[in-house]
Formats: structure tokens, sequence, C-alpha cells
């Protein structure tokens, strides 16, 4: 994978390479938390919902840095 | 509803649907979803509620335009007093959209209108009048086509709704009596009542509804409608002394009420012929019942027999009985006042209240949930302005409008995840998008279009109800974004489309901005509340309570008002709670908990509204000193509880209230050998009473103990994400 940006094109439409990290990032978190809840770990943090803003920035990054570049 | 039912009530509103556009495009009046918007959300089932709700929607229409002129004439380039301004009308108007039931929507109007009208268009808003001209024609024209086809096109109307409503809330309460009586009198065991309870509630909010939108179908209705107002109030006012009556009743069964009341019988007989012609009257049949004053005089001997709190019980529960017994005749006769349309002049004649709880103020008393929702809208608006401006993300001024406009509606029905909304509207966007960008590119003509429209609200009508119409309807109204020079621009629709879904993501955020919007977290909350303003108002019941400050006033009205509405509020809540994500049997001992807290409000109002009567009387002077610790015991609970609704265990709180049972007993005993029995009628009615209702909050402690004892609070306070 190229560490250059580029544009995602769907159907003549182009997507910034941001919005598609951030939307795996957002649903890479939401699965994490789902998995979260489902084994009562969500209990250890103090605010959960600060913790899922977390979590979808760190993996919006991740994405990025391995996949995605923005 | 029928399957018929629903077909022609599709085909109604997607015929409105596509006339409303037709008409607008014909006219060239700019952006014709304005009526479209007025014809998808006031189609509703009855002819009635839809006149109702076009009503309300246009006389809406006026202030919030008004308001947008207003705003916009005082700031037109400065920001920071422009959106001051803005929150404050929305403060505004979501206070009175929540707190005034009878016309919630037109302020629901007043402030969404306001947001539109400010932004509708951004780049030249010296068009702002013209906006404003247009949003309130095409409006009225929406309002007034749909009511053409609804009066005219398989009519479905209200009346004789509201004579069926009123039936079916006489034969409940008479239910809710019925119950009360036979536990008293020994024939059956007690427990029926909050079920009943539940169903009356329902009933009063439907008979509400049927009886604004009757009435604005009828003539007839309209002009007794002070009639049937107070006919609702009755009824409201019986149920809860109802509730109070039988929540006394864990005292009053030990105790032989035949022979404490002699006439009870013929009472209870005076009672059930009301109830019996109240039925007659509400079904248009002729009843001869002539109503009786009923007396409920003790037996005196009997009376003396029994024990001191045994003798408190007897005085509370007569009171109540009492107080259904005036509601009762009060009842009938409103009923047979309507039967006769024998309108009194318009005047309002007073509803028996249970109780006064709380001390005049001439104040306005706010309620803290409603003010909670005006801020969470206008904070919403605010940030969503904010974010606009500094950061300008796909959907522009939306961030302002749109997030603004949905926070109303989340507002309005608190319960209502936002989250839970996220998925239907991504849905059904993406299938309008789709039609936007394959079909309508293909359409030529006003027919073509026409048809379209037709379609889509008929199907959407046709499947879908309540949120999910709505918000299906929405999709269909910002996504087929239809003008008179139709162009097609995918940019915008799609970055509209990632606009929703992060506005419904940013109103998620925002909806953790007033504390966790989780129902479990919202009970514990209202828990902490509701014994907070309990302690509250019995440490300004202290027994050496004197003068009261104005501001004193204010704050018991506040609390007692809290206290007041807060099991209504918690049982609302309660059922929101997800059960799946509890462990077993916690969903039906948080409703129990719901039950015991309302009783304990029912308790604490009966205290409340007791007289004071530590004047030089034997009884009261000398029970001054045992009273005040009980009275600082009951307080120091209600404290430890509004810190923590996690009760201490039922058996030692038991032990105690009996230990000080007895020992009351004794005294009391004593002192009336001292004073050689002369303790004057008025002050041993008062003393018990005064007695009685201590008793009674005590016991509702215990109950409420015994619930909460079973829960697991730690499950319930624990982290989740939502």
């Amino acid at each position: 994978m190229t560490s250059v940006p580029s544009e995602f094109a769907v159907g003549g439409i182009y997507l910034p390479p941001l919005l598609v990290a951030g939307c795996i990032g957002v649903l890479l978190a939401y699965w994490t938390a789902r998995l979260l809840n489902r084994y009562r770990l969500s209990r250890h943090f103090y605010y959960p919902p600060l913790v899922f803003v977390a979590l979808a920035v760190l993996y919006t990054i991740a994405v990025g840095y391995l996949f995605v570049p923005f | 509803m029928s399957n018929t039912t629903k077909l022609k009530e599709a085909i109604k509103t997607g015929l409105a649907f596509a006339l409303v556009y037709g008409i607008a495009l014909w006219a060239g009046w700019m952006n014709p979803y304005w009526a479209g918007w007025a014809v998808a959300v006031i189609a509703l089932p009855t002819a009635g509620a839809s006149i109702l709700k076009g009503k309300d929607r246009v006389l809406g229409t006026f202030p919030g335009c008004g308001a947008a002129l207003v705003i916009h004439a005082l700031a037109p380039q400065e920001r920071l007093p422009f959106i001051l301004l803005t929150c404050g009308w929305m403060f505004f108007t979501t206070y009175l959209m929540v707190s005034r039931k009878k016309d919630s929507y037109l302020w629901t109007m007043a402030g969404y209108t306001c947001l539109i009208i400010l932004l509708s268009d951004v780049d030249s808003p010296g068009n702002m009048f013209q906006h404003a001209v247009f949003r309130t024609a095409e409006t009225i024209m929406g309002v007034v086509v749909y009511t053409l086809i609804a009066v005219f096109l398989w009519p479905q109307t209200n009346l004789g709704a509201i004579r069926k409503s009123s039936a079916e809330l006489a034969a409940t309460l008479n239910d809710i009596y019925c119950s009360g009586r036979d536990t008293l009198l020994g024939r059956r065991a007690p427990g029926s009542y909050h079920g009943l309870q539940s169903k009356v509630i329902q009933q009063l909010a439907q008979f509400g509804q049927v009886l604004l939108a009757e009435g604005s179908e009828s003539y007839e209705v309209q002009e007794v409608s002070h009639l049937w107002e107070r006919f609702h109030g009755l009824s409201t006012t019986l149920l809860e002394t109802a509730g109070r009556w039988q929540s006394g009743f864990a005292e009053i069964v030990r105790i032989d009420v035949q022979a404490v009341f002699p006439e009870l019988q013929t009472f209870f007989s005076e009672l059930d012929s009301r109830f019996a012609a109240l039925a007659d009257v509400l079904a248009g049949r002729s009843s001869a019942h002539l109503t009786q004053p009923g007396s409920l005089e003790v037996d005196r001997a009997a009376v003396e027999r029994l024990a001191s709190f045994d003798r408190a019980a007897v005085e509370i529960a007569r009171k109540e009985m009492l107080r259904m017994e005036a509601l009762t005749a009060a009842l009938l006769e409103c009923t047979r006042e309507l039967e006769d349309q024998a309108a009194s002049g318009g005047k309002t004649k007073p509803i028996l209240t249970p109780g006064k709880m709380d001390r005049g103020t001439w104040l306005p008393v706010p309620d803290w949930e409603h003010l909670r929702s005006a801020a969470f809208v206008s904070a919403t608006t605010g940030v969503g302005f904010l974010i606009w401006i500094i950061f300008d993300p796909p959907g522009h001024s939306g961030w302002f409008q749109f997030s603004g406009t949905i926070a109303l509606l989340i507002a309005l029905l608190p319960q209502a995840r936002a989250s839970m909304m996220i998925i239907p509207v991504a849905v059904t966007s993406a299938i309008c998008l789709a039609i936007y960008v394959f079909v309508m590119p293909q359409l030529s003509s006003f027919l073509g279009l026409g048809s379209l429209l037709f379609t889509t609200m008929f199907l959407v009508c046709y499947f879908f109800n309540g949120m999910a119409r709505f918000f299906c309807s929405m999709a269909i109204l910002n996504m087929l974004v239809i003008q008179n020079q139709q162009v097609y621009i995918f940019a915008a629709l799609a970055n509209f489309y990632i606009f929703l879904v992060m506005a419904f993501a940013f109103l998620f955020v925002m909806s953790y901005l007033l504390g966790s919007p989780r129902p479990e977290k919202v009970v514990l909350h209202l828990l902490d509340r509701c014994f907070h303003s309990a302690e509250f108002l019995m440490s300004r019941k202290a027994l050496n309570f004197g003068r009261i400050s104005p501001l004193e006033r204010w704050r018991i009205a506040f609390h007692a008002r809290q206290l007041r509405s807060l099991p209504v509020k918690l049982s609302a809540w309660s059922k929101a709670v997800d059960r799946k994500r509890l462990p077993e049997y916690a969903s039906e001992q948080i409703q129990a908990l719901v039950v015991s807290i309302q009783s304990l409000v029912y308790r604490m109002e009966q205290f409340l509204e007791t007289e004071m009567v530590i004047r030089a009387q034997p009884l009261s002077q000398e029970l001054r000193d045992d009273l005040k610790i009980w009275h600082t015991g009951i307080e120091n609970i209600f404290g430890r509880w509004s810190r923590n609704p996690q009760a201490e265990p039922v058996a030692p709180l038991r032990q105690r209230l009996e230990t000080g049972f007895i020992r009351l007993e004794k005294q009391i005993e004593e002192v009336v050998n001292r004073s050689g029995g002369e303790v004057s009628r008025e002050e041993g009615e008062n003393f018990y009473r005064l007695l009685g209702g201590y008793r009674g909050i005590s016991e509702a402690v215990l109950a409420y103990a015994g619930v909460a004892q079973d829960i697991d609070w730690s499950h319930l306070r624990e982290e989740r994400f939502s």
C-alpha cells in the first residue's frame, strides 16, 4: 500500500481518505464496545462514552497508518 | 387499524402529498417541500386529530417566523448575540413544548420554524421576510389540502370517541373503587390497585387527546368542553384519592371497620349507586339515582377500644373516603350536566384536589426535567452553530438547523434514544438517495413526479407508523430535493447523507451533556432526587418550624412538585430499561420499586397536608419530643437514601419502628389517663391524623426498604457502552 494519501472514487464521486478511515474506525470501535459490553468488561471504565470516542480515534489512526493513509 | 382503513389513509396521504407539490410547483413557490412536510406531519388516523395538529402547526408557524425576523433584526451581523438570542428562544419554546401538553405541538413549531427561517437563505438573508411568508403560506396550503381530503374522502370521524373514552374511564375508576371496597370489607386481598392505576393513567391521556381531537371537529363538544375538562380533572383527582386511600390498607385491614364505621355499608351502597348511575348517564341511559350526602361517622365506643395507631389509621382512611364521596358526587353532577347539555355559562367549578402539599407562592415553579430538556435543545443548537462556523463540515448550516430540530424531537420523547434513530435514518436515506440518482432524472413531467411522490408516501404510510414513519417521511422530503428549476447534484446529496449520519452521532454525544441518558442511570438519578425532595419537605415540616420566607415557600413548592411528578417519570423510565442487560427479575423488581415510591409519595402527601397541632393541649404538647425523634429519624433515612437509594436491611428498621410504636402507645395512654380522658374531639382527630401521617410514611419506608434490599444495585450502577 502506498503511503501517499489518495481519494476513493465511488461511481465518479471522490471521497476523502480521512472520511473512509474515520468510518472504518467508528465501525471497529462500535464492535469493540459491543464485545466489551457482552463480557461485562465495560464496567471497568469510568466513562464509557469517552472511551468510545478514544477507541474511534485510535482505530482511525491505526487504519490510516496501516491501510488508508490520509 | 384494519388493513382497509390503513389503505385508505395511505391513499389520502399520498394524494395530498402529490397534490401540494403540484400546487407549489405550479404557483412557482419556493421550497415546495414545506407544504409536503405539513401533509406528512398532520396525516393522522382521524379528521379531528389532523385538524387539531394542522391548526397547531399553522398557529406555531407565526411566532416562529416572528421570532426569526426579530432575532435577525437585532443581531444581523454579530454571531454571539445571534446565537444567544436563538438559544434563548429555543429554551423558551422547548420548555413550553414539554410542559404544556395541550398545545405542545404549537410550541414545537414555534421553535422549529424559527430555526428554518433564520437560515433559509444564508447567502442573502435579505430575503428572510419572503421566506417567512412562503413558509407560512405553504404550511397553510398543506394543512388546508390535507384537511379537505381528510374531510371529503373516506372521512374518519372522532365523533362519539369522547363518550366511549369517558365510559371506559368511569368503568376503570369503578373497578378501582370496588377493589378498595372489597379489600376493606375483607372480600379480597389487596394488590390489584397498581395494575388498574396504570390503565387509568393511559385512559386519562387518551381521553385528553380525544377531547381535543373531537372538540376540533364538533361544535357540540366544543361548547361543553369546560365540562369535559372538569370531568377529566375530577377523574384524575379521584384516581389520586383512591390511591391514597388504598395505600393505607395495610394498617386498616386489621381493624373491624364495620364496627368502627356503623354506616359503612350504607356509605358504600351510595357510592355503588353513583358509579352505576355514572355508567348509565355516560351510556345515554336515564338514571333515577338521587345523590344522597354520604356520612361516615365513627362509633366512639368502638374507636376508644382501638390502640392509638389504629385510631390514627381510622382517621386517615375516613378522611380519604369522605373525599372520595365528594368527588363521586361532583363527577356524577358533572356528567348529568353534560348529558343535559346544560352549559353552566362557561364557568368552571373548582376541582377538589386531594390535598394541598405545597405552600402558595406567586413565583413560577419549574419542573427540573423540563428545564433539562430545554437546556439540552438550547445547548445542541448553540454547539451545532459553533461547529458550523468554526469547522464548516458537510451539512454546513444544517448543523445548526437540523441538530436543533432533532434535539426538539428528543426532548419531546426523552425515552427514545438518539442512537436508536441512526440506523433507520441511514437506511431510508440510502433508499431515497438511490431514487434521486436512478429514478428522478428519468422523469420529464409532473405526472411522473406526482406518481413517484404518491407511491413513496403511500408505501411509507401503509407500512410504517410512529417514529419510523416520521423518519421515512423526513428522508423522502430531504433527499428528494424537488425544486422548480430541478438540478441533480449527486455530491450535495452524498454530503447530506454523510451529514445526517454525523449529525445523529453529534446528537448522541450531546445527549450525554446533562447526565447519562441510559434509562437505568436516569432511574437512579430520579430516585436520588425523590429522596432529596422528601428529605427537604420533611425538614420544612418539622415541629418547630416557624415563619417562612417567600424564597422558602418557592423551594417548598418546587420540591412538592418534584415529589408529586417523580413516580410517573420513574414509571416511564423504568419501562425503558433494557431487560436483556439486567439480571433475571431485575425489571420486575424495578417495577415493584416504582410502586413502593408511588405509595411513599401518597403517604408524604397525606402527612404534609396535616396541620401541625403543637398547642398547649395535653396530647401534642407532651408527645412533642417523641414525635420530634420520629420526625428526625425519617428525615435521616431520606437523607441517606438521597445519597444512596440502596436501603439498609428491612428487619432492623422494622424492629426499630415497632419499638417506637410500643413506646409511643404507652405514653399516649399515660397522657390520656393523666388528663382524665379530657382530650377534645378536635384535638384527638388532629393528633391522630398527624400520628397516622407518621405511621403511614414509616410503613411506606419499610415497604421501599423491603423491595430495595432485593435489587442488585451494583449491577444497575455498572458502567457500559450505550
